[in-house]
């Protein structure tokens, strides 16, 4: 068992666990995911870790209530415990002094973002993060994201309008002013459709695009396939080969995106995602 | 993880070749030595002759295993002889007579202990006077049964004897002494015996005449009271009535998970093993991968001795109850039983599943002296059947074991693979608890080559290591649209099924979506398996592509029989090409293309060919791709030092010794998807080699 020692809602339905997990906090990087099972009938569930504490031992992570497994996660407390939690699962997100990085976050995005950051100014980048959210009050984490930033741009939507492109808005104007003001590198967390359509925006100008994939899983370890998609034309699993991308080099979007959606239900339509235009609704 | 390894021939059971005689011939010959034999037996006293019988089954028996034609001279050799060629499905004419020769005076033989009379009443012909079991019925039955048997054959016999020739239909007449016998015993029910022997023959039903025999103890018998000797006596027949399985019937269990066959019960077990001659060569012994003292636990068993049997099981085996279920038998202890050149071999696996449940049932589990401490310490990484072999021979011989299993529940392929229906989840937990037992630590949730690399484990507390992590990653055909959301890999569909239990979703969390038409690729024991997973998760069609025929399909044949039973349907020498959308991404349909049989590839199957032009389409709402797996690349790719080969396998020597310091290996990741007995048989070897690097 593994008891949650900080539980923390941080907007609606979106909350930080903070798990006693000493194997895992010793050698997580940025960019790896845990996975989580609440108790012995429940599924396996993949959540990108958002922080950890060496030395204390516990690792966090960032979580939205969408299903039934986090709605059930979200009513626990401290002190409490998960029946299983596994990782450091997946490949590190690639990190080096690249220049000017733009970072694009949503969701849990926001949080899980927060080590690539980190790392990446360890490297002596230029970070200019740009923050989706549904609205201002929505907008979680920020401090955190500008303390790591040398530039942080809120893309805040109102609430009730459909917020999907907000992000894309400043990255336009950036783009405009590439290479003036050169981008060297673009990193992204966040829902699909938003990684998808940035990848399209980025391909004209040949900036490198590393996107963050949260497909389904199932083992997480290379067992299952649940979570394959098509990169530069072979088959790779996200739990292993990823979940960093070169979203230029990703193929069939639809696929992964009508995969991504096999057992979701109307629940799990968020202000911001743009799901009833999606191939499958 | 098939569970069965590539055959080089068809798989099955061997059903008698069998050379044909000419009628002519036979009968000469069947009268012949019918009439040696009796002149024979009438001169000797009832205690040589069973002494004689016994010698002259040991000779039978000898040369049924060197596969020789057997001596005219004994009749028992002649009766054996007569049905070897047949199987029990239909007979050509010439051995219907051959047949009808042997059976002379027919005794029957009890199916179980009691209704010896019933059996002859319905008319089946089997001889079984093995001991234990059918001593009892034939002392007292024995005389009254082969008269029924000998009238009833009689009659029939005297009728048909005219049309043997022309139509070379069933048994010639009997011989002036057997007439005498049948007509001094009491009287049988002639006509209602008739017809039930005359559609025995037709049938083509084996049996075996113990009519000598039989018809000498009727007339030593005949003075009341005097006790019966069949003890030694029944030593010498032959039984070749295997004792099926019960099963739930299909219509039953396409609708739970529960397990498909129920195992023999007390008496049918004691029948079963009662078959078995005892041969002095132990073929089924060679046969078995770990080398089980086969002919051993049946003699136990013979002897009503359970728990005897356990012991002698648990001697080789570290997973009886699991190997008994899942053993792919037809290809190793049974196929190589003496029986099996009659068609009729032991049902080995199934003896050994009885004993491994009662032991279960009995609580009386033994549990072995553990050898004093050596003072060393054994990391075993993954907790399958491999890995929970050696943790246990380890752990009995003294050293300090440690077992690592990355998914939340121990037992590998054992647990997320082979589904319930087949092998119940229980079981495995009381073996991985069996092992726990013995001292042996298990961490779950716990990744080596990310939480712990191997040189963490032995630079650390581990003087050595066994890698045992299987082939779980899953293969893919490649073709266009195979990432269509429904298109499943074999692995996440029994994993969704198996291991996280989606067929009692949603109590249990995890889900498995499916449609209506199902397509399951493949014809190994997985694809078996997700077929029958679909079947019970409610499809109303599934549907099974093999690229080649049912003849050269790898699985388990109990298993592709199962499935055929339960509306499966088999789609053979056809493959798919591409899957095509419904326009939202997900299957809707399949392009297949049909194949014709090449020349033989390296696993000795002939090659399917495509044949261009024959593409049609199926439609198809899911699929489960059920190819085959590979290890998974996770420990190799993190540990330079180890080789692999080119497939990824782990590469040993013959003790199991990777090319790593202090590292062996065995199980799939080695062997590539192969049998549970034959991980363990890989198991228990490296377990030798490393006890003796680690005491030496």
């Amino acid at each position: 068992m593994f008891s949650i020692v900080e539980h923390e809602t941080l907007a609606p339905l979106v909350h930080r666990m903070s798990v006693k997990a000493p194997l895992i906090a010793e050698k997580c990087k940025p960019g790896q995911f845990i996975i989580l099972i609440v108790d012995e009938r429940g599924e396996r569930v993949p959540f990108t870790i958002s922080g950890w504490d060496r030395e204390a031992g516990t690792v966090d992570f960032v979580y939205v209530e969408v299903g039934e497994t986090t709605r059930q996660m979200g009513a626990l407390k401290a002190g409490d415990a998960l029946a299983h939690f596994v990782g450091p699962l997946g490949l590190p997100a690639q990190i080096d002094r690249y220049g000017h990085v733009v970072a694009l976050a949503s969701g849990y995005g926001a949080s899980a973002i927060v080590p690539v950051l980190r790392g990446l100014k360890d490297c002596d980048n230029r970070v200019t993060t740009i923050l989706q959210a549904p609205d201002p009050q929505r907008a979680f984490g920020r401090e955190a994201l500008d303390s790591l930033s040398d530039r942080l741009i809120l893309a805040a939507g109102v609430p009730g309008e459909n917020a999907a492109t907000s992000a894309t808005l400043p990255l336009r104007r950036m783009l405009a002013d590439h290479p003036q003001t050169p981008i060297d590198r673009i990193v992204l967390m966040g829902s699909l459709c938003l990684m998808r359509v940035v990848s399209e925006m980025t391909r004209p100008y040949g900036i490198k695009t590393m996107v963050h994939l949260t497909p389904l899983m199932v083992d997480g370890t290379g067992m299952c396939g649940a979570c394959r998609l098509t990169v530069g034309g072979s088959n790779r699993f996200a739990c292993v080969h990823g979940p960093e991308f070169d979203g230029h080099e990703v193929e069939g979007w639809d696929v992964l995106m009508a995969r991504r959606c096999t057992y979701a239900d109307e629940s799990v339509f968020q202000q911001g995602f743009q799901c009833r235009g999606c191939s499958q609704w | 993880m098939s569970e069965s390894k590539k055959p080089t021939g068809s798989a099955g059971k061997g059903k008698g070749k069998g050379k044909t005689k000419t009628k002519a011939k036979a009968k000469a010959k069947t009268k012949q030595t019918k009439q040696e034999g009796q002149a024979k037996r009438k001169k000797q006293p009832a205690k040589s002759k069973a002494k004689a019988v016994e010698a002259q089954v040991a000779e039978v028996a000898k040369a049924l295993e060197e596969n020789k034609p057997v001596e005219a001279e004994t009749v028992e050799a002649r009766a054996v002889e007569a049905p070897a060629e047949k199987s029990s499905e239909a007979r050509s004419p010439v051995e219907k007579e051959e047949a009808g020769a042997a059976e002379a005076p027919a005794a029957e033989a009890p199916k179980d202990k009691e209704p010896v009379k019933k059996a002859s009443a319905e008319g089946e012909e089997k001889i079984a006077e093995a001991p234990a079991a059918a001593e009892k019925s034939e002392e007292a039955e024995a005389p009254e049964t082969e008269a029924k048997g000998e009238e009833a054959a009689e009659a029939p016999k005297a009728e048909e004897a005219p049309a043997v020739e022309k139509e070379e239909a069933a048994s010639p007449g009997p011989l002036p002494e057997e007439k005498v016998q049948a007509a001094e015993a009491p009287a049988a029910e002639a006509p209602k015996e008739k017809e039930p022997v005359e559609e025995a023959s037709a049938e083509g039903e084996e049996k075996i005449a113990e009519a000598p025999a039989a018809a000498e103890k009727s007339e030593e018998e005949k003075a009341p009271g005097k006790p019966a000797k069949p003890a030694k006596r029944a030593k010498a027949k032959i039984n070749l009535n295997r004792l099926e399985m019960p099963k739930q019937t299909p219509e039953v269990r396409r609708h739970n998970f529960d397990e498909v066959a129920t195992g023999y019960t007390y008496e049918m077990a004691m029948e079963e093993a009662s078959r078995c001659i005892q041969c002095k060569k132990r073929n089924c012994q060679q046969g078995c991968p770990v080398n089980i003292d086969i002919p051993d636990f049946i003699k136990h068993l013979q002897q009503g001795d359970v728990e005897g049997a356990s012991k002698v099981l648990k001697l080789k085996t570290s997973l009886p109850g699991i190997c008994g279920r899942v053993c792919p038998q037809e290809l190793q202890c049974e196929k190589s039983c003496t029986l099996n050149k009659k068609g009729a071999p032991i049902a080995i696996g199934r003896l050994e599943r009885y004993i491994a449940d009662w032991e279960r049932a009995e609580g009386a589990s033994s549990m072995p002296d553990i050898a004093p401490s050596t003072g060393k310490k054994v990391a075993v990484v993954g907790t399958g059947p491999s890995g929970l072999t050696v943790a246990a021979d380890l752990a009995v011989w003294g050293n300090q074991v440690t077992m690592y299993e990355a998914l939340h529940v121990a037992g590998g392929v054992l647990m997320y693979g082979i589904p319930e229906f087949r092998l119940p989840k229980d079981i495995v937990q009381r073996e991985v608890e069996y092992v726990k037992s013995l001292g042996v630590e298990l961490h779950l949730d716990t990744v080596i080559g990310i939480n712990y690399s191997l040189d963490e484990l032995l630079n650390g507390p581990y003087h050595a290591v066994y890698l045992a992590t299987g082939a779980g990653l899953p293969m893919f055909l490649r073709v266009p649209g195979e990432n269509l959301n429904m298109i499943y890999s074999a692995n996440e569909f029994l994993t969704r099924t198996n291991l996280m239990k989606a067929y009692l979703h949603p109590r249990y969390a995890t889900p498995i979506k499916m449609g209506k038409r199902v397509a399951v690729i493949g014809g190994g024991n997985v694809a078996m398996d997700s077929a029958r997973c679909a079947v019970r998760l409610g499809a109303p069609e599934v549907n099974v592509i093999y690229r080649r025929t049912r003849a050269e399909m790898p699985a388990r044949l109990e298993e592709v029989e199962n499935a055929e039973e339960e509306g499966i349907h088999f789609h053979f020498l056809c493959t798919p090409k591409a899957f095509i959308s419904d326009g939202r991404s997900n299957v809707a349909a399949m392009e297949l293309i049909r194949m014709g049989l090449g020349e033989p590839d390296a696993s000795g199957r002939r090659r399917p060919v495509p044949i261009p032009g024959s593409e049609y389409t199926m439609e198809i709402d899911t699929v489960a791709v059920s190819l085959g797996t590979s290890p998974n690349p996770l420990i190799a790719s993190s540990t330079p030092d180890l080789e692999t080969s080119r497939w990824g396998t782990v590469v040993v020597d013959e003790r199991g010794k990777t090319s790593k310091a202090r590292v062996w290996a065995g199980g799939d990741i080695v062997s590539g998807g192969a049998t549970v007995i034959s991980a363990m048989g890989e198991g228990r070897l490296a377990a030798v080699a490393m006890h003796q690097f680690l005491t030496e």
